[in-house]
């Protein structure tokens, strides 16, 4: 749970964030009650000239301190009326928003977690330990071979010198030629992994063995040479196959800016991106951070940290992890692996989600959303020219250092601009404990403290509003405050008029007196209470408002879980050894995929089962076999979604459809089963079967619910709140509350809070169970290039 | 324009009971009370839930929601508002010019809201719908907030003295 904190109080001045109508109405009523005040100093005085009797002279005057002490806390009320909403109004904003950013932190350190998982597993690609074990197996010998190769063009110098026959008895001096060739050797690294720089070697060294072949005696000196350049042919082809795994990890994941492997000394040996290949490879990273982490690490946990990439300009974090021996995991390191994510283009829309946008559809000038870390380092920002990630956040200390799970709101001039600063950092509930980044929205004063006028889509009558748990008890308390002077003037009022009748026609002077107080406390009280009235509308408003936006989030958190957990299918597709199981006879190649399939499901827990299916949509393999002994599923071919995936391309999106309870498992939940193509090694071979799992959304989507209740300004909770997510037939998926919004049942909203177009957000009032709710429903608009799945989230929270 | 007739033109109270205005004339009143100390009693009529204690006198509170058989709870507020009723003996001179009269003892009237206080002139008084038969609806005038019936607070006390002697014979 959160832990919402915020500046004192007393430091805030709220007169300064009154809107100028608010102004206008405080000094009106002001103005009014001190209208009072000369009426009843003429009562006093009226007093005087009426009677002779001091008792019914004192009786007037009592009436008049009366009034008159009534007066003065009515004016002193209203003042605190206005701090009071102001007050409020920025506390209720402090829990709202900072769960805005609690959300945005947390999603961004799901993503690390994921991505981290995502790494982890690639490190145990065989291509990849394949090639770092071979690499590091040749350099062992390289050095030897060498200066043994050095021996042979020694003896090859002396030989070339002696006139032979063949040479028509004149000598050839080919030192400088091998002087040329000698020259690579101590470029070991280079010549191993720079293709230029072997491509010269190969180039010359051709040429010279060339000539060593007119020579005599040279058959040792020319196998030798073979057997060197066999090597090294050999350690290319061992990069070219881990550069192109990279790659094709790389056209999966987009946002990934590059990719690194590098062998145990830190040389980088393999890397996703051609262009950048030749200035790379054979270059020593032993000196970064990340690199020196994960060689030394003895853990199989992946390394994250925010990287410089000096040549880009993208805000770069970079997740590390060992490469291990592929046969054998428990052996020492043998090089690393290093992803390279530019973070601003995967997250920057993110942070720009829920921020209000103006008329051209921009997010409105003065709010920003942005994410810094332990050192108060700008990673990554909604709008990077006005915050620069690898900047210095301009935020108080107490913004920037936060523990997890706190969060913390206050008043703030950031960019020259009076405005109001949440912050929240992550709650490091993730398995790796969380980033410890820190996730900052930052909105202009004027609009998070200004009202919004427009009337309140909720019909409720006054006395409702404010008897309604969404007004601060403050409020209430001086609404029946209110009442009661209101009630205490009239009462003085009338027991004057009743004073004025009985004097007779002495007492006609007073009767103006006491109707003037009247009508003027009145029309005061009344301002007043229309004012709360005002108020109270707009807390309702915001209460919509940001009650919608917790509906969206939710809707939109379901939708990225979902498409980040189908790209990964994209990449097992390729896998050979899937490949492999499909296309080969016998049952080796059916174990090495069941296994590949087990590890897989090891690393994503979240996955019930992963099939791989062959065309004909037999299940060829599972990583959890226990699961489907009991439901006897051979085949599903009559699948729509089997057959969809059969009929799409390895590159198309993943099919992802809602299962129906244990249709594939003995477990008896609701599942998402991701779907995706396997191509075959050829273009004409087409789709040979298809890789499918079955997602278990329920956990998360629990999660994310959970996440997206309504907390009351002290980031607890409102006791009664219930978030549920609907299939597009309306059918409850999942709740926070099973009892109150049964999963698999249909809850009576309104129909226009299920016929929402994509991406909409509505909210109103509703009534279930005997209890009054809002209610405010979101309908995805998919995430990234992924559709959706039509699913509504909605969020409800009692209204009295 | 000929000035009305003196006795003709009153001050009226106004108070809500349930949904219905009701008024009576001002100079009965000897204080619209904004608290008062109460005692609970059993008379055995509901119209009669206890006695009060002003200015040194007990009086009989009447409950005006019992007493003219409003079934509808108060719309406007949960707590009531009270009105001492001087008995004729406490009776002002303007009062008695007027020829008012009162109980024999000081009450205290229980009503859901006092609205205001309003002249009217008695010649503009309609009759009271047939439905209200008692005795002590006087007639009905009409206000910018609806109409007001006004009650003759010697025929309602006489009405409910008489139920109670009723009750115990």
């Amino acid at each position: 749970m959160i832990d919402v904190k915020n500046e004192t109080e007393s430091s805030t001045n709220y007169r300064d964030f009154m809107t100028e109508a608010h102004r206008r109405f405080h000094d009106r009523i002001v103005a009014d009650l001190n209208g009072i005040l000369p009426i009843c100093n003429q009562g006093k005085c009226t007093a005087a000239d009426i009677s002779d009797n001091l008792t019914e002279q004192q009786q007037i005057t009592d009436l008049m301190q009366k009034v008159e002490q009534l007066c003065t806390h009515l004016s002193e009320n209203v003042t605190d009326l206005f701090s009071q909403y102001y007050r409020e109004r920025g506390r209720f904003c402090g829990a709202a928003y900072t769960t805005t950013a609690e959300i945005k932190v947390n999603l961004v350190d799901q993503s690390l977690l994921d991505r981290s998982t995502d790494v982890r597993w690639w490190s145990k690609e065989p291509i990849l330990g394949a090639c770092v074990a071979a690499l590091k197996k040749t350099s062992k010998t390289l050095k030897a071979d060498f200066d043994e190769m050095s021996a042979y063009l020694e003896g090859a110098i002396a030989s070339f010198r002696i006139p032979t026959l063949a040479s028509s008895w004149t000598s050839t001096d080919i030192s400088d030629r091998v002087q040329e060739i000698t020259a690579y050797f101590p470029k070991m690294r280079e010549l191993m992994l720079n293709t230029e720089v072997r491509g010269k070697f190969s180039k010359a060294f051709g040429g010279l063995l060339e000539i060593l072949q007119k020579g005599d005696g040279q058959e040792g000196t020319i196998k030798f040479a073979g057997k060197l350049m066999a090597k090294l042919d050999g350690c290319e082809k061992h990069i070219q196959e881990a550069c192109r795994q990279l790659e094709l990890i790389r056209s999966v994941y987009p946002s990934l800016y590059d990719i690194v492997v590098t062998d145990d000394q830190g040389i980088v040996i393999a890397n996703a991106r051609p262009e950048r290949r030749n200035a790379l490879l054979s270059k020593s990273v032993s000196h970064e951070n990340w690199c020196q982490k994960s060689l030394k690490s003895g853990s199989n946990n992946t390394h994250v940290e925010r990287a410089e990439l000096k040549d880009e300009v993208h805000s770069a974090i970079v997740f590390s992890n060992p490469i291990r021996d592929p046969g054998d995991r428990q052996s020492g390191v043998l090089g690393s692996i290093a992803v390279f994510c530019d973070f601003q283009s995967e997250v920057g829309a993110l942070l720009g989600n829920y921020l209000p946008e103006d008329s051209n559809r921009e997010t409105r000038d003065g709010w920003y959303s942005f994410l810094t870390d332990e050192k108060g380092i700008v990673i990554c920002s909604n709008e990077p020219a006005a915050i620069w990630p690898g900047s210095h956040c301009d935020l108080p200390r107490s913004h920037r250092v936060l523990s997890k799970g706190e969060s913390y709101w206050s008043h703030v001039t950031f960019k020259g601009r009076e405005s109001v600063a949440f912050s929240a950092c992550s709650s490091g509930t993730n398995s790796v404990g969380g980033s410890s980044w820190v996730s900052h929205l930052i909105a202009p004063s004027a609009d998070i403290m200004q009202a919004d006028t427009k009337d309140s889509r909720l019909k409720v009558s006054q006395h409702q509003l404010m008897e309604s748990k969404l007004i601060p008890e403050i409020s209430k308390s001086t609404y029946n405050e209110l009442q009661d002077d209101r009630q205490a003037i009239k009462l003085i009022s009338l027991n004057g008029i009743l004073f004025a009748s009985q004097l007779g026609k002495r007492g006609a002077a007073l009767a103006p007196v006491f109707d003037k107080i009247t009508a003027t406390g009145d029309s005061a009280t009344k301002r007043m209470e229309s004012l709360l009235y005002e108020m109270a509308s707009a807390e309702i408003e915001l209460n919509l408002h940001l009650q919608e936006t917790l509906a969206k989030q939710a809707v939109d958190l379901m939708s990225h879980k979902v498409l980040k957990r189908s790209l990964s299918l994209r990449l097992w597709a390729r896998t050979s050894s899937l490949r492999a199981a499909l296309g080969i006879q016998g049952d080796q190649p059916l174990t090495e995929a069941e296994n590949l399939l087990r590890m897989i499901n090891d690393d994503y827990p979240v996955y019930r089962n992963i099939f791989l299916l062959n065309n004909s949509g037999e299940i060829k393999a599972c990583s959890r076999p226990r699961r489907i002994a009991d439901v006897d599923v051979r085949s599903v071919s009559d699948q729509v979604w089997f057959s969809k995936a059969m009929r799409s391309s390895v590159n198309d999106p993943a099919q992802i459809y809602e299962m129906a309870d244990g249709e594939l498992d003995n477990t008896n939940s609701a599942s998402l089963v991701f779907a995706q193509s396997i191509p075959g090694e050829t273009e004409e071979a087409g789709t040979i079967g298809v890789v499918a799992c079955l997602f278990d959304w329920q956990s998360e989507a629990s999660e994310i619910l959970n996440a997206c209740l309504p907390k009351s300004t002290n980031g607890r909770p409102i006791p009664g709140a219930v978030a549920f997510i609907a299939n597009r037939d309306q059918v409850v998926m999942e709740s926070t509350n099973a009892n109150l919004c049964k999963p698999r049942s249909i809850v009576p909203l309104p129909d226009e809070h299920y016929q929402l177009g994509r991406g909409k957000m509505i909210a109103g009032d509703f009534e279930y169970n005997g209890v009054s709710y809002i209610v405010a429903s979101a309908k995805g608009d998919g995430f990234v290039g992924f559709d959706g799945l039509e699913w509504s989230a909605h969020v409800l929270r009692p209204l009295v | 324009m000929k000035s009305k007739e003196f006795s003709m033109v009153q001050r009226i109270f106004t108070f809500w009971v349930g949904e219905q205005i009701y008024g009576m004339p001002l100079l009965l009143v000897g204080e619209f009370c904004p608290s008062m100390q109460l005692t609970p009693v059993e008379v055995g009529d509901q119209r009669v839930p206890a006695v009060a204690h002003v200015r040194g006198i007990t009086a009989v509170v009447l409950d005006m929601n019992q007493v003219l058989g409003s079934s509808v709870k108060s719309k406007v507020s949960a707590s009531k508002d009270r009105i001492y009723i001087l008995s004729q003996e406490q009776l002002c001179e303007e009062a008695l010019k007027r020829n008012l009269t009162s109980f024999e003892e000081s009450v205290v009237l229980e009503v859901d809201r006092l609205e205001t206080i309003l002249e009217v002139d008695l010649q503009e008084l309609h009759p009271t719908p047939a439905h209200l038969d008692e005795d002590f609806y006087q007639g009905v005038f009409e206000t910018p907030n609806g109409d007001v019936i006004l009650l003759e607070f010697t025929k309602l006390i006489e009405c409910i003295i008489s139920d109670l002697k009723k009750a115990h014979s």
